[in-house]
């Protein structure tokens, strides 16, 4: 399972009830191909860069999600063809992922007032490493 | 280094901000961090005047592509957030 992020930029004429329709339609897409959903995080209105589509503003949603090239595939076909989203652009985050632990991280992470959920989880394994190691020093002394 | 440049424009002793600070992330949903490594005109700063290290200049250039492709950082013309 590959990690990855969506961002694809709306009209801001379409109406919340319109972004919801296709937003779901993409949890279903992911769901239904065995992918797991991480975030939908919207940033809201944004004032863009430059005009696209003779548009001067967007609405900003990032999908944060697991799964297979087929799924990208998928999104960003539903994307291209609904007139209401003017860009997106998919990114891979992180290859050969498993979901189930990175969501027990993600859920650490939110309770934690840090963001430091992975930290933490890393610096845990080193000292599961070291013990052993020191074990043996303690042996040959 | 073995060899004097004769011609030395712009010799900068600078430091990579990104190896100084490690909590400064390269990042193309972060326009405001991008936005100093940019020119007025849209164009990306050279590693020799910016001081940053080449790996992470070329993880910077990457990202201000991408932030572009997004309409995050414009192609041309300054950043106003």
């Amino acid at each position: 399972m590959n990690r990855y992020e969506t961002f694809s930029i709306f009209d801001m004429e379409a109406t919340s009830d319109e972004r919801k329709v296709i937003l779901e339609r993409i949890e279903a897409l992911i769901s239904g191909r065995n992918g797991t959903l991480l975030v939908f995080d919207k940033w809201g209105g944004r004032k863009l860069a430059y005009p696209i589509g003779k548009k001067n503003q967007g609405y900003y949603v990032r999908i944060d999600y697991c799964g297979n090239g087929e799924l990208v595939d998928a999104i960003e076909q539903m994307l291209r063809h609904d007139h209401r989203v003017l860009r997106f652009m998919t990114v891979l985050q992180a290859s050969d992922i498993d979901p189930d632990a990175l969501k027990a991280e993600m859920a650490e992470a939110e309770k934690a007032p840090e963001p430091a959920a992975a930290p933490e989880k890393e610096v845990t394994a080193p000292k599961a490493e070291t013990t052993p190691i020191e074990s043996e020093i303690e042996e040959k002394e | 280094m073995a060899v004097m440049n004769k011609r030395r424009f712009f010799h900068r002793r600078k430091i990579c901000r990104f190896c100084a600070d490690s909590n400064l992330k390269i990042n193309y949903k972060e326009p405001s961090t991008l936005k100093y490594f940019i020119t007025e005109r849209g164009k990306i700063i050279p590693r020799r005047i910016s001081g940053t290290c080449a790996k992470h200049q070329r993880h910077l250039a990457q990202e201000i592509k991408r932030a572009r492709a997004i309409a995050l950082l414009p192609y041309v013309g300054t950043y106003e957030s």
